[in-house]
This record gives structure tokens, C-alpha cells and sequence, in this order.
């Protein structure tokens, strides 16, 4: 049976984030499923292999993305994705605390859909997280 | 006059010549008349009627032979005895009437005859004295008559015409004309018979032999015993001498004239240089009127006669000079030097004297003559060289800094100082003829050898007159040297050579290497600061944000179930945290500010006062006024973020709830004066400088929620763009903040790290 509900895939070294997502999405009551990794390696052989869950990765799929984590990066991350044919067509949100100028630019130059500040966290984060179960009602994945 | 009359003049000439003297004249007229009166005795005896035939020849005789004395003397003789021998009564000297008549007859007669012979004679002695003057002049004189013919021609005429009065007499006159002047003897002989004498007519002869002799012609008219012309004298004169005599005369007069000509060119020109023109005699001594010197030095002659010029001169170069003249003159040589001369003024001057001897043709000197010229003014110029030369010389000895002098184009070296011996460890003679190119190393920067790299400075500084760079030295004990040169073109000699100026730089080199070093590993430690201020910052903020978190899950997990106390906690940690994550903002902040290069722009104050005015400044009253707005072109963000922290701070430490802040604008010489001034408590003088301070705040933050980074930034900014900040105290209260801005931001000044 093919399920075509979205699934995220959340690249995150810190617990309490990643924790303050699974609450937010709780709370909001968004029950798309959640497969989380601590970092671009973990990443990228959950996307290429689906070892983690056989279907855990199917399409559509979308990739929450923090910037600073340990052995592989955000950006490392994001430059062998779009390397790579598969998956270059992958959408990617930034999630990071970072509000430097120079990250936000370089994250859009590897065509991320969105670049989001986790700011304060807590009533914002409920927000963005709000913003982003309307997108995907609205947007066709590939 | 013929030659009949000269033979006759000769015979009679011893005669004349006995009855010269007067007494025996009347003895020979005493011994006539006797001679007659004994012949008539002797014939007639006493009485034979008229006696006296017999006296005639005898006074005859008498006038003849003397003078008029003599001959009346005779006739009275002859008179006496014809009376006393032959006049009735006989015997004495008593007469008839008829015998007295006879007797005056007798005596009439006799007077008569004797005037005749008389008159007679002395024409015959007029012409043979003037025949003798003819014959015997040294001039030609020639005769001729009215139609031309030659009748009288002697010696000296044919000495100068060739030929003899044989072959001349009877002849024309013609004879000695040149053909084409025998007209002019028709001319000639016209005038002459008009009675007019023709004096010293210049005109020219022939000769027999043809040549031609320039003569000047005097011609008279002879008269006759009845006043008629009838002939004509020629007298020529020779004018071949006078000719030559006269061109000699033409001649000495030109050399005459030319000597005083060119004496006196060589008078002036002598004068044209010199002041003075002397002269001495043989003997050294100067004699006569000197007038140059007399007017220069204000001696009278007898002041400088002899020796005396000497006392013009100045008492130390006397004894000298004349040591050196006494030699000179002695020697007959050339004398030369230099003294000083006391003017008549009083002046002393610097002159050059010079003598030379004047010699004669037999070799003795006839005198000296000399000059004395002022070079004082030389003299002066010479002097200021020489001391000029020492000071340059000596500053070159002693200079700390290496000199030396290159010859164009290659730069050989011709001199140098003790420095440069000092610095190259090598002896003068062994710099002497060397290129600094031999002394240099290879210039890492530069690919050209160092004797093109030297060819190459020498050339610029020789066309624009200097040249500058820097090279690194190759000692003689193989260290290595770095000297910065300044090469300057300066004339020796009147030609260009090139000064060349090292001076050694090795420390500021080093203190340059390890400035750029310090540098270096300042831009480095600055980078690493910013990179630790930022990931400090973001790292710091995960495990706050989680602490905020996870205090907020508690809470809302907990719900009612917390009591109060521990809910208050909670709410202060979270406080605590906040205030946590504004440092690091600040921290990042101050970090980034003013490190970022912001393009130009206009700013436009008025703009920014009205967004800042109609901020929410929670609840408080604010009023900001612009007080003056400038608008120009510079870095627009940092100067916005100035103004607006300034306001900020203003707002956020106000004791009250109505703000009232004023900012104004001037302009300072290069710069804009801006200030912001509020009403508040104001900044009491001690803090002033302290406020300044990073996360300096002068409230706790529990009750004024403040990072204490705002100034800092301010003051980080405006150094940034060279401006200053300070503050001042505001009346009636408040606090005024002011800040200098660039007018002109150039694009380095902002492009600068």
C-alpha cells in the first residue's frame, strides 16, 4: 500500500531540538511521520540506501536541515545532494539558529525552498511549524 | 747770349777784377789823363788851337773800365789841364770867355760820352753775369723766342732732357713736348706774348730717349732795350724728386697716422679691462705722469714716483711685491701678481698687475709698461667657492650617511666618504672607479641585473633631477645590508654628476618585516575573534535555547500541578536567559560592526528621525526634532546605526516618560559635527569615557534590560570612519552625545580593513 502522506526527515544533532519539534508537530497534531538523523552522513545514507526504514524514505518526502552538526554540515550536506542525480531535486528547509547573512545566502545558493530562523524558540517555533503543514496541504511534491 | 759774349767775358774778367778797388781806379784815371796831356804836348806843343780831341779817348777809357767816380774824377782832370795848358792866358787857370765856352763844351761832351760808355758797360756786365747765372744753374733754363724757337739751352737742361745746346738751339721748342701736348705750346707762347708769366705750371716733357719726365714749367717774357717781348725763358723743374719726396711724405704721415690709430685701439681695449695703465722706467721706477694710477689711488706724483707707488699698496702685500717687481725687472721678464690696492676712497681692492719690458731695437729696455686690473669682485666670488667647497667638503667627511659620486651614464664611482668605507668595509682607493652595481645584490622584486637597475636610476635622476629606491648590499664579509639610496644630480665642474646618498636601513627594514608580521598575525587574531565571537555566540545559544525550552515544557507539562514559587523560578530563569542570548547578540554584534565595507550612498537624516520618531518606544512619549539636516553621500548603514543606537540610548536610560531629543548637525572643517542630545539624567563626568566600554551599563540590568553594547558599537563605528565621540553635559539637564563624521568618504578610506 503506498503511502502518499508527507515525510520528513530531520537532520539534527541537538535532542531538545529535534524533542521541540516532535512537541510542536504533537501539539499542532501533525502526524506525518518524523525519521530523524544527527548529521549529513546519517542523512545521505538514509536517502541513498533506506536502510534505516525501508519505507520510511518513500516519495514525497521533504528534509528539515540544521546547519551546524558534527563530521558533516548543512552545507556539506546540501552540496552532495545536489551532486548527486537522485537526489538532487530533493526539497530542503533550513532549519538553524543562525542569523548570519552569508549562511542564509549560501543556503539559498544550493536551492533551498525555505531558510528558517528557530529564533526564540517555543510560541514561534509553533508557528513555523503551523507554516509548514500548510505548505505541504498546498504544494505538489515531486 | 752767345758764345762770343761769354769768350769775351772771360778775357776781361782779371781785369775788372784789378780795377775793383776804388783807389786804383782813380790812379789809373790820374795816369790816362796824364798819358793824354803828354801826347798832346808832345804832338801839338802848348799852343795848337782846340785842345782837347786828345781827352776824349782817355775819359773814354775811364768810364769804360771804373766806376761813375772816377770817370767824372778824370773829366775834371782833363777839364783842369786843358785850362791851365792850353786856355789863354797859358799857365794859369784864369780864361777867355771864348775859352770858357769851349771848356763847358769840353765838359758837357765829355759827361756825355762818359754816361754813354758808362751806361753801355754795365748792360754789357748785366748780361754776362746773367749768362753766367744760365749757364751755371743747376736749373734747366732754356731760351727761346716768340715763335719757338730755342736760342739758349744750358747744362742742366740737357742733363735732364738729353740732349746737348748744340743739338737743341735753332731747334722748335716742340722738340721736348710729347706729342700730344705740342699744342699746348701755342698756348704758352700766346700768354707770354700778352706779357704774362707762367709760374710752376706742372705738366710733363719728352726726352731724347723718348721718356718722359714731369716737370713744373715757370716761363717769362724777355723784353728788348725798347720794353718789346721779344723772347722767352723756360725754367723747368725736375718734379721726379719732389714727387717722390712728396709720396714719402704721404707715406710716413699714413704710417703716421695709422701708428696712432691702432695705439690708440690698443689703448682703449687696454682700458676696457684694465683700470690702470702704467708705465716705469728701465730701471724699475715710475716716472712721468701716471694718470690712471694717480686717479685710481688718489697719489699725487711725487707720492708715486720711484718707489713710492708701493705705499698704495696694503702694508702686508708691499714687502712682497716688491721683491717679486725688483726680480722681474732684474730678470726683464714678464711681471705678474696679485695685491690689494688702497683706492683713493679709502677702499682696499683686489687687483692683478702685469708688466711687460718694452725693448728697443738694440735690445736695451726702453721701458715697462703695465696694468693693474680690479678682480676684486672675482677675487670675492673665488673666496665664497673655496669656503663653500670646505663646508661641502667637510660635511661629505663627516657624514653619518654614505655619499658618494657617480659618474654618468654607468656610475663610477669618483669619490666617497670615510661613511661609505665604513659601511662597505672597503678603503677608498679600492671604491674609486667601482659601480655600486659590483656592491649589489640581485633584486628579488626587479629582474634586471643591478648594473641595468643602476644605468637605469642614473638616467631618471639625470632627467628628473632625483631618484629614490632602496637595494640590498652584498658586504665584503658576505652579510647582507639593506640601504635606501637617493641619487641627486649636483654639477662638479661643470658637468652633471650624480650624488648618491645611502643611508642604512637595515633596522627599519627589519622593524618593516616585523611590522608586516604583527600585522599579519593581527588580521589573523582579529579574524579568529570573530570567527570564536560567532560560533561562541550560536554554540552558546543551543544549550540556552534548550534550557528555554525545556523550562518551558516543564511548565507547560506541569500545568496547575506547579506551585507558585517554583512557576516564578522558572520565569526568571527564562528571564535570565533572554538576557543571555542579548549579550551574545551583542557580543556578535560589536563583533560585525564597521566589517562590512558599505557602498556610498546618499543618506538622508530627515528619513531616519521620522521612522525613529514613530517607533513604539513602549508607551513612552518621545519626541525627536532634527535640529539642521545635512544630506551627502557617504556609508549610509554605519552612520544610520550610529544615530539610531544613539537615540536608543537616550530612550532606554530616560528617568521619565515624556523624551525629548534633539539632534543636530554642523559642519567642522573636514568633517560634520553631529550630536544627539537628550533631557535625561545625563552622564556624570567620571563615566564619561567608561560608558563607552564594552557591556558597560550604569544601571543593573534588573532595571534597565540593556547589553551595554550600543555605545561601544558607536564608538567603534565613528574610529572606524575616522571620526571621534564624545559627550557633553546638556542644559538644563541630559546628557549630549557628539560625533565627528568624514565629509568626503573615499572609496579607500572605506575600503580599509
Amino acid at each position: 500500500m503506498k503511502d502518499n502522506t508527507i515525510k520528513i526527515l530531520l537532520v539534527e544533532d541537538d535532542d531538545v531540538d529535534a524533542m521541540a519539534i516532535g512537541r510542536g508537530f504533537e501539539k499542532e497534531k501533525i502526524a506525518n511521520r518524523i525519521l530523524r538523523v544527527k548529521d549529513g552522513i546519517e542523512a545521505l545514507a538514509a536517502l541513498r540506501a533506506k536502510a534505516v526504514d525501508e519505507e520510511a524514505l518513500e516519495k514525497p518526502y521533504v528534509v528539515f536541515l540544521d546547519l551546524n552538526m558534527p563530521r558533516m554540515d548543512g552545507f556539506e550536506f546540501l552540496t552532495a545532494l545536489r551532486a548527486d542525480a537522485a537526489l538532487q531535486e530533493t526539497v530542503v528547509f533550513v532549519l538553524t539558529t543562525s542569523n548570519r547573512e552569508e549562511d542564509r545566502v549560501r543556503a539559498y545558493g544550493h536551492n533551498v525552498s525555505g531558510y528558517i530562523s528557530k529564533g526564540e524558540a517555543g510560541r514561534d517555533f509553533i508557528n513555523v511549524i503551523r507554516m509548514i503543514d500548510h505548505y505541504w496541504r498546498v504544494v505538489e511534491l515531486p | 747770349m752767345s758764345r762770343i759774349g761769354q769768350i769775351e767775358f772771360s778775357l776781361k774778367r782779371e781785369l775788372y777784377a784789378a780795377l775793383e778797388k776804388a783807389p786804383a781806379q782813380y790812379v789809373f784815371a790820374t795816369l790816362l789823363v796824364a798819358l793824354a796831356l803828354a801826347l798832346r804836348l808832345a804832338i801839338f806843343g802848348l799852343n795848337a788851337g782846340y785842345p782837347y780831341f786828345t781827352f776824349y779817348p782817355a775819359i773814354t777809357v775811364v768810364a769804360l773800365t771804373t766806376r761813375p767816380g772816377p770817370a767824372i774824377y778824370s773829366i775834371g782832370l782833363s777839364g783842369l789841364f786843358c785850362d791851365y795848358f792850353f786856355l789863354e792866358p797859358y799857365g794859369s787857370l784864369r780864361m777867355k770867355p771864348e775859352g770858357l765856352i769851349s771848356l763847358v763844351v769840353f765838359l758837357v761832351a765829355s759827361l756825355f760820352i762818359a754816361f754813354c760808355v758808362h751806361v753801355s758797360r754795365r748792360g754789357q756786365l748785366e748780361r754776362g753775369r746773367l749768362a753766367a747765372i744760365v749757364s751755371g744753374s743747376d736749373l734747366p733754363i732754356i731760351g727761346k723766342t716768340l715763335d719757338g724757337t730755342i736760342t739758349s739751352w744750358n747744362r742742366a737742361a740737357g742733363k735732364l732732357l738729353g740732349y746737348t745746346a748744340g743739338e737743341a738751339i735753332g731747334k722748335s721748342i716742340t722738340l721736348i713736348f710729347p706729342d700730344e701736348l705740342k699744342a699746348e705750346e701755342q698756348e704758352i707762347l700766346a700768354r707770354v706774348g700778352c706779357g704774362e708769366q707762367i709760374v710752376q705750371y706742372e705738366t710733363v716733357r719728352q726726352r731724347k730717349d723718348g721718356s718722359r719726365v714731369e716737370v713744373a714749367v715757370s716761363i717769362s717774357p724777355v723784353y728788348d732795350r725798347a720794353g718789346r717781348i721779344a723772347a722767352a725763358s723756360t725754367i723747368l723743374h725736375d718734379l721726379t724728386e719732389r714727387r717722390r719726396r712728396q709720396n714719402l711724405e704721404k707715406d710716413i704721415k699714413e704710417i703716421d697716422r695709422n701708428l696712432s690709430l691702432s695705439e690708440e685701439r690698443y689703448r682703449s681695449l687696454v682700458r676696457a679691462t684694465a683700470q690702470i695703465v702704467w708705465s716705469a722706467s728701465p730701471s724699475g721706477e715710475m716716472v712721468g705722469e701716471q694718470p690712471d694710477w694717480q686717479r685710481y689711488t688718489g697719489q699725487r706724483a711725487d707720492e708715486y714716483t720711484g718707489l713710492g707707488w708701493l705705499n698704495a699698496l696694503h702694508e702686508e702685500d708691499r714687502q712682497r711685491v716688491s721683491v717679486l717687481w725688483g726680480k722681474a725687472v732684474t730678470a726683464r721678464a714678464l711681471y705678474e701678481t696679485e695685491y690689494r690696492l688702497r683706492r683713493g676712497d679709502g677702499v682696499v681692492r683686489y687687483v692683478a698687475a702685469r708688466g711687460v719690458p718694452v725693448f728697443e731695437n738694440d735690445g736695451e729696455i726702453r721701458e715697462w709698461v703695465g696694468t693693474c686690473t680690479d678682480i676684486t669682485h672675482q677675487h670675492e666670488v673665488q673666496k665664497k667657492l673655496e669656503e663653500a667647497e670646505k663646508r661641502f667638503r667637510t660635511l661629505f667627511e663627516s657624514s653619518p650617511d654614505t655619499y658618494f659620486i657617480l659618474e654618468p651614464p654607468e656610475g663610477r664611482i669618483s669619490d666617497c666618504n670615510p661613511s661609505a668605507e665604513r659601511l662597505l668595509g672597503m678603503s677608498r682607493v679600492e671604491l674609486l672607479g667601482r659601480c655600486p652595481a659590483d656592491l649589489s645584490l640581485n633584486d628579488s622584486t626587479d629582474r634586471r641585473l643591478p648594473a641595468e637597475a643602476t644605468s637605469e636610476h642614473i638616467a631618471a635622476a639625470l632627467r628628473y633631477g632625483t631618484d629614490r629606491f632602496e637595494r640590498q648590499l652584498r658586504l665584503r664579509d658576505g652579510s647582507r645590508c639593506w640601504v635606501d639610496v637617493l641619487l641627486s644630480v649636483i654639477r662638479l665642474e661643470a658637468r652633471p654628476v650624480v650624488l648618491a646618498s645611502w643611508r642604512e636601513i637595515e633596522d627599519r627594514k627589519k622593524l618593516e618585516a616585523e611590522l608586516e608580521r604583527t600585522i599579519a598575525r593581527l588580521g589573523k587574531s582579529n579574524a579568529d575573534l570573530e570567527e570564536f565571537a560567532y560560533v561562541a555566540s550560536h554554540d552558546l545559544r543551543a544549550p540556552l535555547r534548550a534550557v528555554q525550552n525545556l523550562s518551558q515544557w516543564l511548565e507547560d507539562d506541569l500545568g496547575e500541578r506547579l506551585p507558585e514559587s517554583s512557576a516564578r523560578n522558572l520565569r526568571l530563569l527564562r528571564g535570565r536567559v533572554a538576557r543571555m542570548e542579548a549579550l551574545l547578540d551583542g557580543i556578535l554584534a560589536y563583533s560585525r560592526a564597521g566589517r562590512v565595507d558599505y557602498a556610498l550612498e546618499p543618506v538622508d537624516l530627515r528619513a531616519l528621525i521620522d521612522e525613529m520618531g514613530a517607533t513604539d518606544w513602549g508607551g513612552r512619549r518621545v519626541a525627536i526634532e532634527l535640529r539642521r539636516s545635512m544630506e551627502f553621500e557617504t556609508a549610509a548603514v554605519p552612520l544610520r546605526q550610529v544615530v539610531q543606537n544613539l537615540i536608543g540610548n537616550a530612550v532606554k536610560h530616560h528617568d521619565r516618560e515624556a523624551v525629548r531629543i534633539v539632534v543636530d548637525v554642523a559642519e567642522r572643517d573636514e568633517q560634520f559635527e553631529f550630536s544627539v542630545t537628550d533631557d535625561g539624567p545625563g552622564i556624570a563626568e567620571e563615566y564619561r569615557e567608561k560608558v563607552f566600554g564594552l557591556f558597560r551599563t550604569l544601571r543593573p540590568r534588573d532595571e534597565v534590560e540593556g547589553s551595554g553594547i550600543g555605545l561601544s558599537i558607536v564608538r567603534k563605528l565613528v574610529l572606524r570612519y575616522g571620526g571621534r565621540v564624545w559627550i557633553e553635559s546638556a542644559a538644563p539637564r541630559g546628557a549630549s552625545i557628539h560625533f565627528t563624521w568624514p565629509k568626503q568618504l573615499s572609496r579607500l578610506e572605506g575600503e580599509k580593513e
